[in-house]
Formats: C-alpha cells, sequence, structure tokens
C-alpha cells in the first residue's frame, strides 16, 4: 500500500507534520515511511542531550536545519547539580558543523556552552538564523562578539537566562551596519551596560525586529529613543524602570509607547518606580503577556496597573499582589491562562506581605481559563485546595511552593493529601505538578490513581515510605520527568518499577534513602539506562552497600555511559565495580 | 515484560540515615504490596528486616539529620524554596536596598522615621533546638526578655507542642565574643548591644 504512492508524495504530505510526535508515529509504520520521514525531518527534539550520540542522530536524519538540546536535570535551577556536572555542547556543535552545513537554529536549555563553541557556531552555518540559550553557562560576551560578527542572517538571539561572564557591553557593537535581519533580541541577563548608540542603530535598522529585550543597564529615560525607532514591537523587555521624577521623561515615555501599536507583551521593570507605570497605560488595554516578576512595586499601584490590562493571558508578578490584588485580577482579566506568583523574602518564615491560599483560590475561581499556576505562598489548605480543583477541572499545570518545608493544612493540621488528591482528580488533563507541604504515603495512592496524564511530577519533603514512590511509577502511565528530593524513598519501589524507567525521559532523587546497592544493581540489569550517582563527599563504596547515596539521576539512554563525568559521578553500569577503582583513568574535563 | 530482579538482600539492623519525621513500623514487603498490583513478579524484593527503625524514639535524631543539610551559617536548605539564582541575587540586591525602611514601615504603630534613622536593623537569627528551620526577629520590636521570650515561643509553638509559659525552655544568646550566654542575666540594652544570634533549648534535653 505505501508503495503506491510516490516518495515525494509521501514527503509533501509529511511536510505538514511538525510536531515530533507526529513524525515519530509515521517512522514506525513501515520500513520505507521510515526512510522517507527520516530523509525529511528538518526539525530535531533532544530532551537529554545523553540519551543519544551526535553520530546517532546524524546518521538517521542527514538534513537537519534545527536541533534544539536540553542538558542537565530541572533541579540544577536550585542549585542541586554540582558545578561540573555536564552538559557540555561542545561536542555536539563539532558534529552538527561538519554533518550540516545548512544548519539554521541552535537551541540550548541547561547547557555548558562555551565561546569555543559560539565561535564554531558563528564559523560553521553560513545560514545560521536562530540561536536560543535558556539558562546555559560557560559563555562569555567575547562568544557573543563572534556571533554578532559573523551570522549575516541572524534572525534572533536570545539570551534566556543565562550566566554570561560579562566582560564588555562592545560586543553588540560587532553587529555588521548591513545586518538588518533581526527580529528577536533577548539579552536581559547581562550585567553590563551595551554601548547604546550601537544597540540604537541596530534597532532603527531592523524593520522586522519584533522582540526586544533589554538589559538592566539601560536607562528609563532613553528607552523612548529605541521605541520610536521600533514601533513595530510585539513585545518589549524594559530596562531599568527607575529614574528621577521628571515631567519630560514621563511625556517622553508615553508619547512612545503611545506609537507602539502592536505591543503584546511586557517585561523588565527593574527598581520599578510605581509614579513611571501610568506611561504605558495607552498599551494596557492589548497587553496579553506582562512579567512583573523583577519589579518590585508593591499595591496599590501595582495592582492598579495590572487591573488596566483587561486582555491579560500571562501574568508573573511577585507576591507584593497579594491577595487584595489577585481579587482585582479575578475581576478584571477573565481571559488569563497563565499566573506565576513568586516571592518576594523567599528566606524569611514570617510572612511579609499579606499573600495567603485566598488570592490563588480567588483567580481560580475568578478565571474560566486558567490553566497554568506556579504559586508561592505561606499558607495552603485542604479546602483551598478543593475549591481550586473544582473550579478549575481545566487545569494543565499547577505548581504551588508552600514556602515552610512539610507545612500542614494551617487550619486542621492536617495533611494536605485531601487537596492535592482533588487537584489530580478533577484535573483529567493535568501535565505537571509540583506539590509541597505535609505529604504522606496516601496522596501518592492518588496520583497514582489518577493523574494518567501527568508528564511531570515535582516531589520534595514528602512521603512516608517506598509505597509512595511505588504508587507513582507503577499508576501514571504518562510519566516522563520525576523529580524527588527529600523524601523517604528507597530501593524497594525503585527496584520493583526498574522497567517503568525505560518509558520515562529522566528520574533525579536526592537526599532520599537509595542505597549504593541498589543503584548498582540498577545499573547491572537495566543497561538501557544510565544509572549515575553523585557523591561529592566521596565514592559510593567507601561506605556499606546499605550507605544511601546523596544524588541519583537516571535516563533512558542509546548512547551508552557517558564518557564527560567529573570525579564526583559514578555510572552503575556492569563494569562498576571495576570502574570504581580505576578512579584515575576516568575521563573528565 | 517485567524484569526478574531478584534479590536476596536484606537489610541489616543498623538502617541508613533517615530523614523521615513521620516514622511509620516498616511493614514486611508482602504485606507492603499486597493488593494485586505487582502481578508476575518474580521478585524477592528486598525484605526489610521487621524491626524498628533505630530512630523512631529519637525524633530529634531525625532531625538533627535535617540540619546536616541546612546550611548552619544561613539556617537555608539548599536548593529551597525553589528559586533560580537570578531571581535569589535579583532579591538579595533590593532587600539590601531596602533593608531597614521596608521592614520597619510594615509594623503598626512604627512611623518611617526609624527606617530614616538609617540604623542597622537588629535582625538576629534564632534556631530552636528540634525544628529545622530558623527564623529571624528584629529586635528593636522588644523592650524587656519576657515579651521577646513570649514571641519567640509562640513562633516555633506550631512544630512542637510548647508549655506557652516557656517554662520548659532556656533561651540563650551568643555575643560579640562568640559566647554563648543565658538570655536575661545582663541588662536589655547591654543585651541588645552585643547580642548576634539566639537559640532556644529544651530543659529536658
Amino acid at each position: 500500500m505505501a508503495q503506491s504512492f510516490p516518495e515525494d508524495v509521501l514527503e509533501h504530505v509529511f511536510s505538514f507534520l511538525n510536531y515530533d510526535k507526529d513524525r515519530n508515529a509515521v517512522s514506525l509504520v513501515c520500513k520505507s515511511w521510515y526512510e522517507i520521514e527520516r530523509l525529511c525531518r528538518r526539525r530535531i527534539f533532544i530532551g537529554n542531550c545523553y540519551a543519544v550520540s551526535p553520530e546517532i542522530v546524524i546518521r538517521r536524519f542527514p538534513d537537519v536545519r534545527a536541533v534544539e538540546l536540553k542538558g542537565k536535570p530541572h533541579f540544577a535551577d536550585f542549585n542541586l547539580v554540582p558545578e561540573g556536572w555536564g552538559g557540555y555542547v561542545y561536542p555536539w556543535i563539532v558534529s552538527l558543523a561538519r554533518a550540516y552545513p545548512w544548519l539554521e537554529e541552535i537551541k540550548l536549555k541547561r547547557m555548558v556552552v562555551t565561546d569555543e563553541s559560539l565561535e564554531l557556531i558563528s564559523k560553521s552555518f553560513k545560514n545560521f538564523k536562530v540561536l536560543v540559550l535558556l539558562s546555559c553557562e560557560g559563555f562569555t560576551t567575547d562568544g557573543l562578539a563572534s556571533i554578532a560578527a559573523n551570522c549575516r542572517n541572524l534572525r534572533e538571539l536570545d539570551l534566556g537566562e543565562s550566566e554570561v561572564e560579562d566582560l564588555s557591553g562592545h560586543w553588540l557593537s560587532h553587529f555588521p551596519d548591513n545586518c538588518t535581519s533581526l527580529v528577536s533580541l533577548n539579552i536581559s541577563c547581562l550585567g553590563s551596560e551595551v554601548s547604546f548608540c550601537a544597540l540604537e542603530r541596530l534597532v532603527a535598522r531592523c524593520p522586522n525586529l519584533k522582540t526586544l529585550r533589554l538589559n538592566r543597564a539601560v536607562p528609563l529615560e532613553k528607552l523612548p529613543n529605541l521605541l520610536c525607532r521600533a514601533p513595530q514591537l510585539v513585545e518589549l523587555g524594559t530596562g531599568v524602570y527607575s529614574a528621577e521624577i521628571q515631567s519630560d521623561i514621563f511625556s517622553n515615555l508615553a508619547e512612545a509607547f503611545l506609537g507602539c501599536k502592536q505591543l503584546k507583551g511586557l517585561s523588565g521593570f527593574w527598581d520599578v518606580v510605581p509614579a513611571y507605570l501610568p506611561a504605558m497605560y495607552s498599551v494596557c488595554s492589548r497587553i496579553t503577556s506582562l512579567n512583573l516578576s523583577y519589579a518590585t512595586a508593591q499595591n496599590p499601584e501595582l495592582v492598579h496597573f495590572v487591573s488596566q490590562c483587561s486582555n491579560l493571558q500571562r501574568l508573573w508578578v511577585l507576591d507584593y499582589i497579594e491577595d487584595a490584588g489577585l481579587e482585582a485580577l479575578a475581576a478584571s482579566c477573565k481571559d488569563l491562562h497563565e499566573l506565576r506568583v513568586f516571592p518576594s523574602d523567599p528566606f524569611d518564615a514570617e510572612a511579609n506581605v499579606s499573600l495567603t491560599e485566598q488570592g490563588l483560590v480567588a483567580v481560580s475561581e475568578g478565571c474560566p481559563k486558567l490553566q497554568s499556576v506556579l504559586y508561592f505562598c505561606r499558607q495552603m489548605s485542604n479546602a483551598a485546595l478543593v475549591a481550586i480543583a473544582r473550579s478549575r477541572p481545566n487545569m494543565i499545570r499547577f505548581r504551588l511552593c508552600i514556602i515552610e518545608p512539610r507545612a500542614p493544612d494551617y487550619l486542621t493540621l492536617e495533611p494536605l493529601d485531601t487537596g492535592f488528591g482533588a487537584i489530580v482528580e478533577n484535573c483529567k488533563e493535568l501535565r505537571r505538578l509540583s506539590m509541597s507541604g505535609l505529604l504522606t504515603d496516601r496522596v501518592f495512592e492518588y496520583i497514582g490513581t489518577h493523574a494518567k496524564k501527568l508528564e511531570m511530577l515535582s516531589i520534595a519533603f514528602a512521603g512516608d515510605s517506598d509505597l509512595g514512590l511505588h504508587h507513582v511509577l507503577s499508576g501514571c502511565e504518562s510519566l516522563r520527568k520525576l523529580e524527588i528530593r527529600d523524601c523517604p524513598f528507597g530501593d524497594k519501589a525503585l527496584l520493583a518499577n526498574a522497567t517503568k524507567l525505560e518509558t520515562m525521559r529522566s528520574l533525579w532523587m536526592s537526599s532520599c534513602s537509595v542505597s549504593f546497592g541498589a543503584c548498582k544493581l540498577l545499573g547491572q540489569k537495566m543497561p538501557r539506562l544510565n544509572v549515575e550517582v553523585i557523591n561529592e563527599r566521596g565514592p559510593p563504596d567507601s561506605g556499606p552497600e546499605s550507605c544511601p547515596v546523596e544524588k541519583l539521576y537516571v535516563y533512558r539512554t542509546i548512547a551508552g555511559p557517558r564518557v564527560d563525568m567529573p570525579g564526583f559521578v559514578w555510572t552503575m553500569d556492569e563494569q562498576v565495580s571495576s570502574s570504581l577503582s580505576r578512579v584515575t583513568e576516568r575521563r573528565g574535563d | 515484560m517485567l524484569m526478574e530482579l531478584e534479590l536476596g538482600l536484606a537489610l541489616p539492623n543498623q538502617t541508613p540515615v533517615d530523614i523521615k519525621r513521620h516514622i511509620k513500623q516498616k511493614r514486611e514487603s508482602a504485606e507492603a504490596f499486597d493488593n494485586g498490583e505487582i502481578e508476575n513478579k518474580k521478585l524477592c524484593l528486598l525484605l526489610w528486616s521487621g524491626q524498628p527503625n533505630e530512630e523512631e524514639d529519637d525524633r530529634r535524631g531525625s532531625q538533627r539529620t535535617d540540619n546536616k543539610r541546612i546550611n548552619e551559617e544561613e539556617n537555608i536548605i539548599v536548593g529551597w524554596p525553589p528559586i533560580n539564582s537570578m531571581r535569589k541575587e535579583l532579591l538579595h540586591h533590593h532587600h539590601q536596598q531596602y533593608h531597614g525602611g521596608n521592614w520597619i514601615a510594615r509594623f503598626p504603630g512604627r512611623d518611617n522615621n526609624n527606617g530614616a534613622r538609617n540604623r542597622m536593623s537588629l535582625l538576629v537569627k534564632v534556631k530552636m533546638e528540634g525544628v529545622a528551620i530558623g527564623r529571624k526577629i528584629d529586635l528593636r520590636l522588644f523592650n524587656s526578655y519576657q515579651a521577646l521570650k513570649h514571641t519567640l515561643l509562640h513562633m516555633f509553638s506550631k512544630y512542637l507542642k510548647i508549655d506557652r509559659n516557656g517554662t520548659e525552655y532556656t533561651v540563650l544568646y551568643q555575643d560579640k565574643e562568640g559566647d554563648w550566654l543565658l538570655a536575661g542575666d545582663v541588662p536589655w540594652e547591654t543585651f541588645m548591644e552585643s547580642v548576634q544570634r539566639m537559640e532556644i533549648l529544651r530543659n529536658d534535653s
């Protein structure tokens, strides 16, 4: 049947398939579809850079234009992955440079990117267009200078929240005068000042610039200069949003914003001076995405500004918004899809603001489209969680962080099992869940029973025994990523569900009770998993086998054990006992 | 489909480091999984010895283990709350700038002139024995040991059953020389000038 279609017809049909899932499904139909598909796949996404090798990728897909790679585990964002762990992109760039001279896009997340890598990218791909570096590290502004200087057709340069060694702002001046192709520029993570003249000229000569996210060092007084030259902007990240209160600064700002008729997204707002917020009132009604999570503004100015944005779909804000502000939000922003409330004083157990579970309940009840939540607070109750679950069965992402570990329901002093149970039972489309507060094994039973679409679960300071982990691993059919810290989960559940781990991208467990012996066993029995033990205090075999490992990272792979592990990472495989004694032969970086 | 994991290992009586606060009697593996959830397992799972966890009777033991994970200097658990470095830096910067002023402004009855005086706030860290997370308290809000002790015990009361009279607890403080002294021995003003941090101990320890 498949042979009756000429290849180019099939190829044309396949060109409409953009999702990896669809393309993967298509390649499984028959050998000839596999062949046709692999020759015409242009975008590849690799969720774990160690799950596959560049050679394997290149062998299967000979003509790729866009590559997306992720490196370190998510908990690296919170300093749980030691420095030097891995995630080096350089070997990938070397292979990609050889195999794909027409590569246009590279997107990296949580990877170590050196200036060498950036230089190689800038010189190897003649038609390079898009570079996105999210939460990456290891490079300096010199590397950025290479990109600016050599990528003639650069459309997108997004530095995300990367850690960049900022040697000088001069790199921006390396964009040649004939570079007019920029569509998106995000330099918000950079510390030092870029040459404003160079920036201004760059912005002026790029008529297609839609996204511009400045860094803190760009002064507010100069913002109008940029806005006037780019009235077509759709997304703007301001620099520092503070200046002396002067009426001409204000009127310049207001006028500049008035000219931005396409503006839909706003971010930045460092050191915000509330008096300047009204300068943006003319754009508020069109704003769909607002990131005020760096803005230390408080009520009433904060909530007044947010309430102006009646078409808001996404709001990121600090807990200065308080319950009252969230209630106002619930009343005025009926299109809200996503809410993230970050803590303004996370290390103080005492509340500095009046933000409680009530704010979240109000938004859940008032905003019918709310589907994605990240909420930091200091108290929670089962009743509130049940209310949220009942109001919002359409919830897809629910991440709740009660600042105090193991905090119970503050009204009843009971665990929050019932509350989170209601979330997973009512929200049948839930794909991502992060929990906190006092939780027993019971909540995991609810999760295993109900959370059938759950793909990512984050657990901290929860559970009583291995039964908890067992419920999750045996019940959550769609689980891809599981990250656990400080829970009393040990060997039993892990070993009993070893095969489950091959159906997932990865499992992270730190400060749990998994013994070295169990890790060895897992590694030996499951050749398609890399079982990596991270022990900073010394080799895991220096104590008895029953001793728990500090951190464990297990992931499926077809590339075999890593060869770039630092001294504090041990891989558990068939050669585990001999590899431990051959510590000196380990190749590190 | 399931791998055959034949494990004849039994946990020794010396249980590994346990971080649980709520410790239950561990059950035999068969009992634990005995509801048909696990089918066709030719597994002899790790058998618990059935002995009670040694630390079960010693709650403080498991909590001291918690404390190991806490940076002694900072009373902060690594990576908690889960916010990234960019955000942490930003908040640190903000609090450094507005440290004294903002704090005072939020308390009823204090006028903003206190902030304008530009004095370093007297925020000291307080640890309570057996509680993982420390607290910070602004000593300028108090004028007597009694008020201070009362407030401290109230702050920590949700963790442990505390006799509100505070008779079972001793409050210590560390002075500028690094010595630990009993709170209440010196006049309040002298205490205020030298206190660096505080700790509350249970009298029966």
